[in-house]
């Protein structure tokens, strides 16, 4: 059960953060 | 092997966007020194110095766009953070234990060199808001492992629900990792509704899921700093909430979700708060290491004895015990398990002054009278004020003074004034 809890969570992690950064830039160039 | 494969683009991608942009890069460093994968992976990341090449990729962009760097006009900020680098190394160089002493000045003052730049690099609200949704979702990334875990029943008292159990990583303690999470909170809060990400609804919804975690995470620790600093964060939110009825509401939607997953060991772990200090080793332990801490400091009043000041405890905590608690007797040492204390030991009476001065500064830059054509400024005050106060609540039963947050949540508030205090400018000046 860790193992999936722990890779699942970590999934979601990589996904938020390229998110953040994609949001963060996308926003930026339709700033521009 | 594919976690790191998923780590390893997640640092190119920060390098790829911060080579021009040295709050990118600052963002890459906080993520690498929370989230820490080289400590985790079992593959090729596997005790690579990760800490330290974004670190000099960091430093590298600071040189690189000097020209972009903002001025910071704030001269309390500088005594305050100057002056605690300045203690701290000097209670190091008069430490009674200098080995150990130096393990955690190192750690300490790399900490603090680093997010001393974080007000130079943060020029913009977009910018703060983009360092800290980074850093965001770095510290969640062990809520959401320990409160799904909780949710499924797992965890317990003295059971590190990330895993790394004895490892030292500062989340693997149930207290730290229960505090962190109602900390979490109203940054979760603050992030899905007045962030540059607040109309995405995928990362609404993912702030949404870190508040549930941070809810179960207090059932799946089962530690009573936990429970303490929950009630400060009703208190506050109370407080700060215009519309008090909307608050309730809040906080018994949080209350009936949080309830449905309470364990018997749970509620027999809280209801020992009651006997704490007088019948419970675990609670007169922490008092009697703070009376043994106030004899040691009475001999060192200015510098403290140094990080690792508590090891001189060992052996001698029968002595200051009182009729009627629980004997505490051991050979070793205990720490001190409360930032206060912690500071004073190690670092003295100045140092302690330095570093309340610290959590006063932040506390007063995020106090500043609401500007009703800014809400930004606003609730991300009040989000970051309110975690300042729950972490020192937390703090007075963990050792984490020398952990990162307190002078994170200070540089960010440092920039997040210089950001406010030009906008009041500009908004003046067009006024003319």
């Amino acid at each position: 059960m860790d193992i999936g809890v722990d890779s699942g969570a970590l999934l979601i992690h990589v996904f938020i953060i390229l998110f953040v950064i994609k949001s963060f830039f996308a926003d930026s160039e339709n700033n521009e | 092997m594919i976690t790191d494969i998923f780590y390893s683009f997640i640092i190119i991608t920060f390098m790829v966007f911060g080579f021009s942009r040295p709050y990118v890069a600052l963002a890459a460093v906080l993520w690498i020194d929370t989230v820490k994968p080289q400590n985790t992976s079992f593959s090729f990341l596997s005790g690579k110095p990760l800490s330290l090449i974004l670190t000099a990729f960091f430093l590298l962009t600071l040189l690189v766009n000097a020209k972009k760097l903002r001025k910071v006009n704030n001269g309390a900020f500088y005594i305050l953070f100057f002056g605690f680098m300045l203690w701290i190394t000097l209670s190091h160089l008069n430490a009674e234990f200098p080995l150990y002493s130096a393990i955690k000045y190192d750690t300490a003052i790399k900490t603090l060199f680093i997010l001393f730049f974080i007000p130079f690099t943060i020029s913009t609200k977009k910018d703060f808001d983009f360092v800290l949704s980074i850093l965001y979702a770095a510290s969640s990334l062990f809520i959401t492992i320990g409160g799904i875990k909780s949710a499924m029943g797992g965890g317990g008292y003295g059971i590190s629900l990330i895993g790394l159990q004895g490892s030292g990583f500062m989340y693997s303690e149930g207290s730290m990792l229960a505090t962190l999470a109602v900390c979490l909170i109203p940054l979760s809060l603050y992030l899905a509704h007045y962030s540059f990400l607040s109309n995405k609804k995928i990362f609404r919804y993912y702030c949404y899921l870190v508040v549930f975690c941070a809810l179960t995470t207090q059932i799946g620790t089962a530690a009573r700093t936990g429970l303490v600093v929950l009630a400060v964060y009703v208190l506050l939110h109370l407080y700060y909430t215009k519309k008090k009825l909307k608050g309730v509401a809040f906080l018994m939607v949080l209350a009936v979700i949080g309830s449905q997953f309470i364990t018997d060991n749970w509620l027999k772990r809280m209801e020992s708060i009651d006997q704490g200090t007088t019948t419970e080793k675990s609670a007169v332990g922490r008092i009697v290491v703070w009376r043994w801490a106030l004899d040691y400091v009475a001999d060192r009043p200015i510098l403290g004895g140094g990080f690792y000041a508590y090891l001189a405890n060992a052996g001698k905590l029968d002595q200051y015990g009182q009729e009627g608690e629980v004997v505490i007797s051991q050979g070793g040492a205990k720490a001190y398990h409360n930032i206060y204390i912690e500071v004073l030991a190690e670092t003295g009476y100045g140092g302690l002054l330095i570093f309340l001065g610290i959590i006063v500064h932040t506390l007063l830059l995020n106090s500043k009278k609401p500007n009703p054509n800014d809400p930004w400024s606003t609730e991300s005050s009040k989000a970051i004020k309110t975690f300042t106060l729950l972490y020192c609540a937390g703090g007075m039963f963990i050792n984490v003074a020398f952990y990162p947050w307190i002078y994170i949540l200070y540089t960010l508030s440092v920039a997040k004034n210089s950001i406010s205090s030009k906008q009041v400018n500009e908004e003046k000046e067009s006024r003319y």
